[in-house]
């Protein structure tokens, strides 16, 4: 019942948002609309291609074709049921969010059961009990429903709406141990937007958890059910747009070669405005490596005991350092961190990243519009305010990895800090 | 107990694959990308071969055939002939000794006009071959030496051979202008004509001053066209020519002219301005190919007649014109007191046309002969050049143009083997190429006494060194100072590689096997 | 000394100037109520028949190898400073956007149309001392409905996509662009018409456009020849006040009188429109050769003609008679305005009203030309407030790609009469890289004119002339059905949001340092295993160092 209650407020407060004045100047604000997930670009585009013009063949639309084909017909059809359906959309990626967490949180306590054994004496107490483990999907529903991120991506009728429910249905594909819902969806999600493909690798790990059996098998046939459904997608994309792949340089291609330096919370537009042209190269590959590559291997190795952390980090991640992120972004991996915690307590910076958080978010539209409308203020100011922003993400992501290993630690040997009865510290080598 | 050893285990294992796959992402990718992204594209260029240019060392074979009424004769004329070539390295002689068939000897001996003997020789011998030159004997000559049109000499017995000699170092082969071709100093000669070009345009400006005032009766594209025309068919080879006119009406120069009986005088200083008003108007920087101007001027009646220097005792010649090395030349028509009545100008299209004719000979480099004693030089009746002028000009331009390749590509490949920084792209690499191989060919062609290959080749070769020189895209220095690059790329990879860098020890010594200390506290 | 034997084979019929070139030169003057006065001068070349520009007479021998090197048919460039106010001052001869426009129609041999369109940019770049080789693909566009050929094509030819038409509104013309437009007259400017030219007086001016026209004109009906027809046009809005005087006469329009007429024009002639003479009455002297009255398309105009043979210096004076008259201005069929909307740096808008003031509708193509970093969204257009309006009747849209091809929007509209149509689109700012600002970013960037094709039905303030005509005498009485006319409208400017020039090593050190802050502890935490080690124990010198680097974790 007060389930119920939670969805109802959320999606009344979003409908009636969307239906105010504020509408349209929230639908055009930077840090929610990216010029991937825009919802003025897809108008745009969908206006083109109902008038016959390619809407790749200029510079306005860079969603996949699914996209606008789905778009197109429901603009066409009931233009007057959108923001139901994007408020749908919402509340069903939360309740989603809601089951899968629930199944990540049985993963926990049958994970905990059976490493029961290595636990020191002292640190049972440190063990989590049923009735901890059973608030964690309460929290992740009311932080998704309630936190000003995803709201406000919502009422700007952004994709990254879709975005966000195509990777939560796969997240509960792999927790429910279901191979073929998970790799559509994810190869849905990476279609869209390119990023969510570092999710594979979590996804193998949770599915090779769930269905007991040969894991390395369960790995390959992951791996191969995603690519077949990536290429399918592809292939179907091509087929919408009379057989010809010029949409990928406009999606896939704009992803990655950010021609477009429109500011937003990321880090990539005002490095790339202030870089010489000489370099650029090499640090758009430089970047996109550390976005997409240079992480995964090393925290899989590290972390493949614990694939939800896996996936919480790599998505946190990937929202940092990618090349057009949104507030819809961080608002969702923000959702999933309530699953951790049991992890508050070793975090040391709670209260610096919190208040880092709420001030970069309200000090960012207030230098915006010094810089843009009033002109009083220079395009530093908001990068500062973005780069603090970014700061304090990594700052959040770093705690929580600390956290754990420092759990992981006290569950093993005890919270005693002490060798031979002389101080001793924790320390990394 | 042992189980843990074995997760610990796993687990630094993992830790060490994590570390690696830092490694592999970071230098196995990393640097070859740093490398591929950032690096200025050069094509490799044959330094050695342009290096190993000589350009003094350039020479033309030609083919000379003596033909005498008997051995003594052709002995004599062939060694003096040869000795007087041996110092000559620009142009070498190949001789060769016939005695004259009797059949022909007779015909020579008989007929009375050279024009005949010339053809009689033509149909003995192939005279139309370029690069050839025959030295014929024959009895009944005025002179010691008669040359005319053809590639061939008359001379009369063996006491001409000086002036054999004389005729075919000052006239024929002239291997002073040939040096000065080859080498980087220009002579006067190479001051006085055109640069080597594959092609010219050949503009004909008629000047009208004072059209109100008098009409002129000149067709000048016909003019052209037939006069010079007739002239720049023969040259296909050398040069491909346009021809046009224009007409350039209400441009008035002071002549600052001054009174003389019977005319006029305009002021020497006053001429060279004369070409920079001509030069304002006559619009020659909007054509691809350097252009040779010939212009009318059509003095207005007030100042007519107007001549350029004082002719106190002798007999002014019947047309007044100079002539700018480099430009063109300038013909002032004068209209009588008659026409200036009348008011209709009609200028003596022969005579006009005749001497631009002779202008453009000496710029195009077909130079002055002087007179030589006991030779007799027969004038031309054509508008066409002689034939062994039209070989002189071939050897003349074959050489300039192989030297002024060779020297471009010289200090092309300095310049580019001294700044590094210079993007040397496929066109110019091409380029380089093309001229560098096209100046071989040429070379060898030349030996052989192929002239027409050779000057083709050379021309290729020119053309090619020009365009790799003036190619703009070797403008664009990626100059960065180095400690700017540093700058650049510190900020990001040095945090990053320095961890990296360190942890490639421990990595080493645990795929060596060894168990890794670790020392660094943290 | 070398001898010339007569040729015999040179048999030469020395031919007269008759078969050349023909050259006419012409002034119009026509005051525009209540304080302008608008200038125009013509010099008009007619180039005989199929002959190559390799042989010229009187036209100019530069601008003819130019057209014949890179094959083009028809060539309209102009530079012009100043606006053309068209609801005060009628129509004019021939309407040209601010700064400079250039287009031309290719031959239909001529392949690569883009690599000749960028030649024959720079070759005239480099002819009128203008900036044209700016000129690049990223400004050029292919209109398909506004622009037409106004000389003789063949038949069966495909004339729109060897069209080229392109832009700057940023450019000025000045002393430096006149000159080299001088020489190409035959009589420089030593003589004639345009001897009157002197940049001092004429660019003091509030319009002053300098053009060149050039064209093919049949010879006769059947048109089975062409002639070339090279124009020169100036136009040039005079303000009384800047002459101090309503009284004008050619001392003080152009600082000196007239010379006379050029020895090699075949005709010279100075048209004045006295038709406001029943409201601001002034008189002339010297009196006109003749007075000629024209009726064109339901309007009268009354035309003084100043036949101009010898080569006598004259002033043509006119003075006014009364000086306190109100002027009632009576709008001219179809009148408009464009200007940009919206506030701040974010979005905006570009509105552009079209009136009309005629009692039937008129057909008129709309292009907005809009630079590749002024993306304009075709799904907000709007006419009159509505989307899928009524009023187009036909619509071309090209998008635009940054830094690669200019956004194209052409609209067939037909205007409801006695109305004012309002089309409005919205835009969105773009952010450039730092190098590609110009060195003033904060001056702005010029947004160029929208082109206005029209028929017009009446020829109420209309002096163009008509299709097949040469020189302004083809004016008089020349009533058509349709009066055809390109209009521009002006252009705006809009300030785009600069980054901070100063900073591109500050803004690389700070975004490096933030990504390799993510570097280090995730490096550590996938590297390094915790252990508890004993505090206390002695660090060496080594690691003392270190430790000042590294920050400790706990």
């Amino acid at each position: 019942m007060a389930l119920m209650r939670k969805y109802f407020v959320a999606g009344i407060v979003r409908y009636w948002l969307i239906h105010t004045d504020y509408w349209q100047t929230i639908a055009n604000r930077v840090e929610i609309a990216t010029p991937l997930n825009s919802w003025k670009r897809l108008i745009e585009g969908v206006y083109l291609y109902d008038h016959g013009i390619d809407p790749y063949e200029g510079d306005s639309f860079h969603e996949s074709p699914i996209m606008l084909l789905f778009f197109h017909f429901i603009l066409k059809k009931v233009p007057y049921l959108l923001p139901l359906i994007f408020t749908f959309m919402d509340i069903l990626t939360a309740h989603i969010l809601y089951k899968t967490s629930k199944a990540f949180v049985r993963l926990f306590e049958e994970t905990q059961e059976k490493n029961k054994q290595h636990v020191a004496e002292e640190s049972k107490t440190m063990l989590l009990n049923k009735s901890q483990l059973n608030e964690a999907p309460d929290y992740v529903l009311s932080v998704y429903l309630f936190n000003p991120y995803s709201v406000l991506n919502c009422v700007g009728m952004t994709s990254t709406v879709t975005q966000n429910l195509l990777i939560s249905m796969s997240l509960w594909g792999a927790a429910s141990g279901q191979k073929l819902l998970a790799c559509i969806f994810i190869a849905l999600a990476t279609h869209q937007a390119l990023y969510p493909i570092l999710l594979v690798v979590p996804i193998s790990i949770l599915l090779a958890d769930v269905n007991k059996g040969c894991n390395k098998c369960s790995y390959i046939r992951t791996l191969l059910a995603f690519v077949l459904c990536w290429g399918f997608l592809i292939y179907i994309s091509a087929y919408i747009m009379d057989g010809s792949y010029r949409y990928v340089y406009n999606t896939y291609g704009f992803i990655l070669t950010v021609p477009d330096l429109k500011p937003n919370i990321g880090l990539f537009w005002y490095f790339f405005t202030e870089m010489f042209e000489h370099f650029r190269l090499l640090f758009v590959c430089a970047f996109q490596i550390n976005a997409l590559a240079l992480y995964v291997v090393p925290l899989t190795l590290r972390f493949h005991k614990e694939p939800v952390l896996l996936a919480t980090v790599l998505i946190a991640l990937s929202t940092i350092f990618r090349s057009y992120p949104c507030v819809g972004d961080v608002g969702f991996y923000l959702a999933l961190l309530p699953l951790w915690k049991h992890l508050f307590t070793f975090m040391q910076q709670k209260f610096i990243v919190g208040c880092a958080f709420i001030i970069t978010s309200v000090l960012g539209p207030t230098v915006w519009h010094l810089w843009i409308y009033s002109g009083s203020a220079n395009a530093n100011f908001f990068f500062g305010v973005t780069l603090s922003f970014a700061t304090a993400q990594i700052f959040l992501i770093t705690d929580l990895l600390f956290a754990y290993i420092k759990r992981e630690f006290t569950l093993k040997h005890g919270s005693s800090r002490r060798i031979d009865d002389k101080p001793a510290k924790l320390v990394l080598q | 107990m042992s189980k843990h050893d074995t997760k610990s285990e796993t687990e630094e294992a993992n830790r060490m694959w994590a570390s690696a796959s830092f490694v592999g992402v970071l230098i196995i990718i990393g640097l070859p990308l740093w490398w591929k992204t950032t690096e200025v594209y050069r094509v490799a260029l044959p330094y050695d071969k342009i290096n190993a240019f000589e350009t003094d060392s350039h020479y033309i074979s030609t083919e000379l055939t003596v033909l005498a009424n008997d051995d003594e004769t052709a002995q004599e004329v062939a060694r003096q002939i040869e000795k007087a070539f041996q110092e000559s390295d620009v142009i070498k002689l190949k001789i060769t000794k016939k005695i004259i068939p009797n059949k022909l000897q007779h015909l020579l001996d008989s007929v009375a006009d050279e024009q005949e003997a010339l053809e009689d020789v033509g149909a003995a011998f192939n005279i139309k071959k370029h690069n050839t030159f025959y030295v014929v004997q024959r009895k009944p000559l005025y002179q010691d030496v008669w040359v005319g049109t053809e590639r061939v000499a008359f001379f009369r017995d063996i006491k001409a051979c000086s002036t054999i000699v004389k005729v075919l170092e000052k006239w024929i082969y002239q291997p002073s202008v040939l040096i000065g071709a080859r080498s980087e100093i220009a002579d006067a000669a190479r001051q006085v004509r055109f640069p080597s070009g594959p092609g010219y345009h050949v503009v004909l400006s008629v000047v009208h001053p004072r059209p109100q005032e008098l009409k002129v009766n000149f067709n000048a594209r016909d003019a052209i066209e037939d006069y010079i025309g007739s002239f720049v068919d023969e040259l296909t080879e050398l040069h491909n020519f346009t021809l046009k006119s224009q007409w350039l009406h209400l441009l008035d120069f002071d002549f600052e002219a001054t009174e003389v009986p019977g005319g006029r005088v305009a002021g020497a200083e006053r001429l060279p301005l004369l070409l920079t008003r001509l030069e304002e108007r006559a619009a020659t920087h909007v054509s691809e190919r350097p252009t040779l101007n010939l212009a009318l001027y059509v003095v207005p009646c007030r100042l007519a007649p107007l001549a350029l220097q004082r002719y106190d005792k002798e007999i002014p010649p019947p047309v007044q014109a100079f002539m700018s090395p480099k430009w063109g030349g300038v013909v002032f028509g004068n209209p009588t007191p008659e026409e200036c009545e009348k008011q209709v100008y009609t200028p003596p299209v022969n005579l006009i046309m005749g001497t631009f004719l002779s202008q453009l000979r000496k710029l195009l480099g077909i130079t002055d002969k002087e007179a030589q004693a006991g030779a007799r030089l027969e004038a031309l009746r054509r508008a066409a050049p002689r034939a062994w002028e039209r070989d002189a000009l071939l050897r003349l331009r074959a050489l300039q143009q192989l030297a002024s390749a060779e020297t471009s590509l010289r200090s092309l490949a300095k310049l580019l083997g001294e700044i590094s920084n210079i993007v040397i792209n496929d066109e110019v690499g091409a380029s380089i190429n093309l001229a560098v191989e096209s100046i071989h060919r040429a070379t060898e062609h030349m030996e052989k006494a192929d002239l027409l290959e050779a000057h083709r080749y050379s021309q290729r070769a020119f053309l090619a060194a020009e365009t790799a020189f003036m190619e703009p895209s070797l403008l664009a220095l990626l100059y960065f100072p180095d400690d700017q690059k540093y700058a650049i790329y510190i900020p990001l990879f040095l945090p990053i590689m320095f961890p990296v860098v360190l942890s490639l020890k421990n990595l080493l010594l645990w795929f060596r096997g060894k168990p890794v200390h670790k020392e660094k506290t943290d | 000394m070398l001898k010339l034997g007569i040729p015999s084979f040179f048999l030469f019929i020395l031919i007269l100037q008759i078969k050349g070139d023909d050259f006419k030169e012409e002034i119009f003057i026509k005051p525009l109520p209540p304080s302008h006065l608008y200038v125009n001068f013509h010099f008009i070349t007619l180039v005989n028949g199929e002959e190559s520009f390799e042989h010229s007479h009187l036209a100019p021998r530069s601008l003819g190898e130019i057209m014949s090197r890179y094959q083009v048919e028809e060539l309209h460039l102009t530079l012009t400073e100043g606006q053309w106010k068209h609801k005060q001052w009628g129509y004019p001869v021939l309407d040209a956007a601010p700064g400079a426009e250039l287009y031309a129609w290719f031959s239909p041999e001529v392949i690569d149309v883009d690599a000749h369109w960028k030649k024959l940019s720079s070759t005239l770049s480099g002819l009128f001392c203008a900036s044209l080789n700016f000129i690049e693909n990223f400004n050029t566009i292919t209109p398909k409905m506004s622009l037409w050929p106004t000389g003789a094509q063949k038949l069966k030819q495909n004339y729109t996509s060897q069209l080229r038409y392109a832009s700057l509104p940023r450019e000025i013309v000045c002393t430096e662009n006149l000159t080299p437009w001088k020489k190409l007259l035959p009589c420089e400017s030593s003589h004639g018409f345009s001897s009157l030219l002197n940049s001092r007086m004429i660019h003091n001016t509030n319009y002053h456009s300098i053009g060149v026209h050039v064209r093919r004109t049949c010879v006769d009906n059947n048109c089975l020849d062409t002639n070339l027809e090279i124009k020169q046009t100036v136009a040039l809005v005079y303000d009384f006040k800047i002459i101090n005087s309503m009284d004008w006469s050619f001392r003080k329009l152009f600082g000196q009188g007239l010379p006379g007429a050029c020895p090699l024009s075949s005709s010279s002639k100075i048209y004045i429109d006295t038709t406001s003479n029943s409201t601001y009455r002034f008189k002339l002297s010297p009196e006109p050769n003749n007075i000629v009255l024209s009726q064109r398309g339901g309007s009268e105009t009354e035309l003084a003609v100043y036949n101009i043979t010898n080569s006598v210096m004259m002033n043509i004076v006119a003075k006014y008679e009364t000086k306190d008259k109100i002027f009632v201005n009576i709008p001219p069929p179809l009148t408009f305005t464009q200007y940009v909307l919206g506030y701040g740096k974010e979005f905006g808008g570009i509105v552009t009203e079209l009136t009309n003031n005629y009692w039937a509708p008129i057909d008129v193509v709309l292009l907005e030309n809009a630079p590749w970093w002024l993306p304009i969204q075709l799904s907000s257009l709007r006419i009159n407030g509505e989307a899928e309006s009524k009023l187009i009747m036909s619509q071309y849209y090209s998008p635009g790609k940054s830094r690669q091809k200019p956004y194209h929007l052409e609209l067939l509209l037909r205007l409801p009469p006695k109305s004012t149509t309002t089309l409005t689109i919205d835009f969105e700012f773009v952010f450039l890289k730092w190098q590609e600002y110009p060195p003033d970013a904060n001056h702005g960037f010029y947004i160029g004119s929208a082109l206005i094709s029209a028929n017009l039905p009446t020829a109420k303030n209309y002096t163009s002339l008509p299709i097949h005509g040469n020189t302004f005498d083809s004016v008089i009485n020349a009533s058509k059905p349709w009066y055809p006319m390109i209009f521009r409208t002006n252009g705006a400017m809009v300030s785009l949001p600069t980054p901070d020039f100063s900073m591109p090593y500050n803004v690389i050190c700070l975004a490096c340092t933030v990504v390799a802050l993510a570097f280090g502890p995730l490096n550590n935490i996938c590297t390094k295993e915790l252990v508890l080690k004993a505090a206390g124990t002695p660090l060496s010198l080594r690691q003392k160092i270190f430790n000042i680097f590294k920050k400790k974790k706990d």
